[in-house]
């Protein structure tokens, strides 16, 4: 594997098998970051820039040698560089970030511009951008193409010992892990596509774990046979329309002539032509109006049985910010307001529309995507959905992305488009139907099989993309934190 | 002679056909280089892959680049693993086989047997079941009674694994699931063809003379009646094809069905080119095969 | 199976009487008659029969079981996975239903009859070429074109109906054609083609009645095999775009909680069964009825 080329899935549904790690990772059942393979950061007082401290005695699988700060660095450029199929791409090349060695074990980092979600999106676990860290030896010696197709080289407490597109992945515990070594040797994980299927397979006793949408989990956890365990991080549903800015220039500052904005459209309701005043109020009154007539609690309790919150940001606002909530942010759910303003804005039937949902394969992604669409028809027009699989890097599909409305899930502090990022700073002008979302998936395991003594486990998944980063699989299975009880506590009180 | 010769130039030509079908269908779906590099590569780097993939030369050109190879067994890399179209498809060809295999042989085994019983016990109780049977068998979507096979079976009385490939006993049920259809049709098929059989004036005769009725049925009646059931075994060739895109899917079995949905999913046109060229190739085999068949049977048939 | 001859049939009793209207009226697919009716009165009342809206539900109202199942009156079929009334959803849904079977078998039907007969009465080269086409589209898997096509183009209900009647176009001209070859055999048409009259004329005033009933045959059993595939295309997303209620869709929304809201996939996949079981029935009787030659016809 080669960093920037590892397949990523959207992040609302990455796999944390443990096998490459990044400096930082969520915490299981907080929403914290833990330090994975640096023993401490620091943030200099401007904001523009970081140092990190490497954690010393940390080995590369296959025998590569020991992490340095030539590595780290390696694999950050490698992640934003041309070619990378990673998001880090924009927000690097936004931020004018930079990495440097210092030394043996620490690492400099430099920006041009303060970014809020820079250092979590690149350096926490969560978004496409994270760093994964390689050997910068092993890419060297062996070249780039038979890099990308050996598995060695990363730093977790799994190897992977064989992969078999779309069949499964086998990993072995790596016994020169840095941190607390596996308790289980083994672990099989088997592609298995349909939820029905996994929980059947659960229930028969094929695999012993099961990752499946949190609400199916309650139920069928009832079943004495099986045990649930929540996963940990937080990230976000959101509805993006599309081709509303109108940007004069670009963040750094430089005049933008003309714009090459994706999906500017003023035909559409929520996009105001950008040299009419009135045009745009009218189109902030609809995009004000879609947002009051989405019930963001009603997704959050019907759909994702409780697992989420809802959110009014145009970014999400990681839960290691919620000090700087603004009630002014808050948009009450209010369909006959709503209505008003359309009316006001010169669409008294409303507006026909379309969504584009990209996925994961994530079901419970597309009924998000429909609820909202739901919501979005009771103003009156209708609103169609079409669902799009986890796109990549296909043109074609990203270009019928940027029109119409696109409704995606993101992690917490994902680096996003550079024309987004602006709006940033004003959340009525551009808003998002947020719904932060507790990664709405739930482990489910069978009670009698998985034990202290266990040495190997087989574990059901919906794809078996290598998409990793880090976290190690064994802590899940050693504590029996049933969600409901985390969950309070979760949300400081909210 | 000169009849399977035609039949085979025939097939030649159809494969021919899907070969252009097949290029076409990569060549709609965008620049290829789009899924293999990033979008903020430089212009040089889009020129340079775009020599390398032959891109730069006629589209007449490029097909016939595309034919020659695949007459080499080349049928280019995945976008997605980087290794050979030909040996990816080469590692999924025994799971689907197996599958299909056992879905064809539930489907002979059941209905042959039963379409038989209907016909000769026609009219009565039995007859009538074995229709019933037959008609809702031929009335539920694949997926469907796939699930539902699941749930009674692997969840309700767990007797067989759900998922996956992981010995004899996991053929079972995606086997039950592809085949369910072609029982109901093979049923039905062979029913009215014993039926016709049966009636007709040779059997009559036969029996006139007092040959006892099981010779009756089994010597001349069931030998004319295959007719129809060979021709169906080739339709339900193309069921089988289809259904296993779908039972692949639900029982998450690691065939060529479920490597088309996932190449699909992925964008991975060349698996996808394959396992169209490589479905095709089969189909067209069988029913060259079956025409020989035919000829062996009844040479007094000939084209459709 | 022997036609009924039209002879006097002697009733001196009741019972005979009796026993003869029964065996009279096994003859005709009443089930099969009735459940098309309700269908396609579903279909064209849809609006005034569905109690709910089909395509706004309420998320508050998610998976109720039907009535008879724990729930109530409101949602006698209960609701979805959206809150929207399953009742309403078939009945809208058999709209769909009923009109993309229809445009495509109409359609397709027309294409494939048309080029059947030419194919048929041309013979020679005309015959061999068209015949080839027919072959290279049965060869081909559609199912992997129409993903391959949903992923590029979107889905979208123009698509569905383009592939529908891709589907059905080669039964019918394979079948018109054996048809055709048989009639041109017969006397009429030479008694025609003697008098001079052109080709056109021939196809149109000798065959093409010649090959009607084939054609309806052929063309309800292959209401089958649209309705499978539409809920198969459905099911691997690539048939009718939401939030428009098709029963395909339907099911295939509702497998992820086939374990619990288990009537959100079933009742739909009910419905498309007995449909097709209608049209099948129907079909089966139209052969008998027509001609016990075409018994070698499956659809």
């Amino acid at each position: 594997m080669v960093p920037s080329q590892l397949p990523v899935a959207p992040s609302g549904f990455m796999r944390r098998w443990g096998v490459y790690e990044t400096a930082m990772v969520w915490a299981v059942d907080r929403p914290e970051l833990e330090m994975r393979l640096i023993t401490g950061w620091e943030m200099d007082s401007d904001g523009l820039g970081w140092t990190l401290e490497l954690k010393q005695g940390v080995q590369f699988h296959g025998g590569w040698g020991e992490m340095t700060a030539e590595d780290f660095v390696w694999s950050f450029e490698d992640e934003i560089r041309d070619g990378s199929i990673h998001s880090g791409i924009g927000l690097a090349r936004a931020t004018g970030a930079r990495a440097e060695a210092v030394d043996i074990y620490t690492v400099s980092i430099r920006l041009d511009m303060f970014n809020s979600f820079f250092f979590e999106a690149f350096f926490g676990n969560g978004s496409g951008a994270s760093t994964k860290v390689f050997s910068k030896k092993r890419i060297e010696t062996l070249g780039v193409d038979a890099a990308f197709l050996d598995l060695s080289g990363g730093t977790g407490p799994f190897v992977f010992e064989k992969w078999a597109q779309g069949d499964e992945v086998v990993l072995e515990a790596f016994d020169r892990y840095h941190g607390t070594p596996s308790r289980l040797k083994t672990v099989r994980i088997l592609e298995i596509k349909e939820p029905a299927t996994q929980i059947a397979a659960l229930k028969s006793g094929q695999v012993d774990a099961s990752l499946v949408p949190a609400p199916l989990a309650e139920d069928v956890a009832r079943d004495p046979r099986l045990g649930t365990l929540a996963f940990g991080v937080p990230g976000s549903q959101r509805l993006y329309p599309q081709g509303q800015f109108c940007m004069e220039t670009t963040l750094a500052g430089e005049p933008v002539e003309p714009y090459p904005r994706p999906g500017y459209d003023p035909s559409k309701p929520w996009v105001g032509e950008c040299n009419d005043p009135v045009s745009q109020e009218n189109a902030r009154k609809v995009r004000m109006a879609m947002s009051m007539a989405i019930d963001r609690q009603s997704i959050v309790d019907n759909i994702l049985g409780g697992f989420g919150r809802p959110s009014y940001l145009p970014g999400v606002l990681p839960p290691l910010l919620d000090t700087v909530w603004q009630d002014r942010w808050f948009i009450p759910y209010d369909l006959d307001a709503a209505r008003i303003l359309l009316v006001e804005a010169g669409y008294p039937d409303g507006f026909d529309a379309l969504i584009r949902i990209t996925t994961g394969s994530h079901p419970l992604e597309v009924e998000m995507g429909q609820a909202v669409a739901q919501f979005l028809g009771a103003l009156g027009g209708e609103v169609r959905t079409e669902v799009l699989t986890y796109s990549g890097n296909r043109p074609s599909v990203v270009a019928r992305e940027r029109s119409d409305l696109w409704f995606r899930s993101s992690s917490a502090g994902t680096a996003e488009p550079p024309e987004l990022t602006q709006l940033r700073r004003n959340p009525e002008n551009a808003f998002n139907p947020g719904l932060e979302v507790r990664e709405p998936l739930a482990i489910i395991r069978r009670m009698d099989s998985i034990t202290s003594r266990m040495r190997s486990i087989r574990f059901a998944s919906s794809f078996t993309m290598v998409s990793v980063t880090i976290s190690g699989l064994f802590p899940w299975f050693w504590p029996t934190k049933f969600w409901g009880s985390t969950r309070t506590e979760f949300w400081n009180g909210r | 002679m000169r009849f399977l010769a035609r039949r085979v130039i025939a097939s030649i030509v159809t494969l021919l056909v899907v070969t252009m079908l097949v290029f076409g269908l990569s060549r709609i779906q965008g620049d290829p280089r789009a899924l293999l590099i990033s979008e903020d590569a430089t212009q040089k780097q889009w020129d340079a892959l775009g020599q390398e993939l032959g891109l730069d030369q006629p589209v007449y050109k490029q097909y016939l680049l595309y034919v020659t190879n695949l007459v080499k067994g080349d049928m280019g890399d995945s976008t997605l693993q980087r290794k050979p179209v030909a040996e990816i498809l080469w590692s999924r060809i025994p799971n689907t086989a197996m599958l299909a295999a056992a879905a064809f042989a539930f489907a002979i085994l059941i209905g042959v047997p039963l379409g038989v019983l209907s016909a000769v016990k026609r009219g009565g109780f039995w007859d009538h079941g074995v229709r019933s049977f037959a008609v809702l068998g031929q009335a539920m979507p694949v997926f469907w009674v796939s699930l539902l096979l699941i749930y009674i079976f692997a969840v309700g009385l767990n007797w067989l694994p759900a998922s996956r490939n992981t010995g004899w006993t996991s053929l079972i049920l995606p086997a039950v699931a592809l085949g369910w259809f072609g029982a109901s049709g093979q049923v039905r098929i062979l029913r009215s063809s014993m039926l016709d059989a049966l009636d007709s004036e040779y059997v009559r005769l036969a029996r006139g003379k007092g040959v006892s009725a099981r010779a009756v049925i089994w010597k001349h009646a069931f030998r004319n009646a295959l007719l129809g059931p060979i021709t169906f075994a080739a339709l339900t060739l193309a069921s089988l094809i289809t259904g296993s895109i779908v039972v692949e899917t639900v029982f998450s079995w690691p065939g060529l069905g479920l490597l088309a949905v996932q190449a699909v999913s992925n964008s991975d046109y060349p698996i996808l080119q394959g396992v169209i060229l490589l479905t095709t190739f089969v189909f067209v085999f069988v029913n060259l095969l079956v025409d020989v068949l035919y000829m062996a049977i009844d040479p007094r048939i000939r084209i459709r | 199976m022997t036609t009924p001859v039209a002879e006097p049939v002697l009733l001196n009793t009741w019972s005979e009487t009796a026993r003869y209207s029964r065996w009279r009226l096994r003859r005709w697919p009443i089930s099969s008659i009735v459940i098309l009716s309700v269908l396609i009165v579903s279909a064209v009342f849809a609006p005034l029969i569905a109690p709910h809206d089909a395509k706004l539900g309420d998320l508050g109202d998610r998976h109720i079981p039907p009535m008879l199942f724990g729930g109530t009156s409101d949602h006698i079929l209960g609701t979805d996975s959206l809150g929207r009334d399953i009742f309403s959803r078939i009945v809208h849904g058999a709209r769909i239903s009923v009109v993309v079977t229809v445009v495509a078998l109409g359609v397709g039907g027309i294409i494939g009859t048309l080029l059947g007969v030419v194919s048929g009465y041309a013979g020679g080269w005309v015959d061999e070429v068209i015949m080839r086409i027919v072959d290279i589209k049965f060869a081909v898997p559609l199912i992997l074109i129409a993903l391959a096509l949903a992923v590029v183009l979107g889905p979208s209900l123009g698509l569905l109906l383009g592939l529908l009647v891709f589907l059905v176009w080669g039964h019918f001209a394979r079948q018109v054609r054996a048809e055709v070859l048989v009639i041109v055999t017969m006397d009429y048409v030479a008694a025609a083609r003697s008098c001079g009259a052109s080709p056109i004329r021939i196809m149109y005033r000798h065959i093409l009645p010649g090959v009607i009933s084939i054609v309806a045959v052929v063309g309800t059993l292959q209401v089958g095999a649209v309705v499978l595939a539409e809920a198969s295309l459905s099911f691997l997303g690539a048939g009718v775009p939401p939030p428009t209620p098709a029963w395909g869709s339907m099911v295939a929304e509702g497998r992820l909680y086939i374990a619990t809201a288990w009537w959100v996939s079933l009742i739909p996949g009910v419905v498309i069964g007995l449909l097709v079981i209608a049209v099948t029935l129907l079909g089966d009787w139209l052969r008998d009825r027509l001609d016990p030659r075409l018994r070698q016809i499956q659809g």
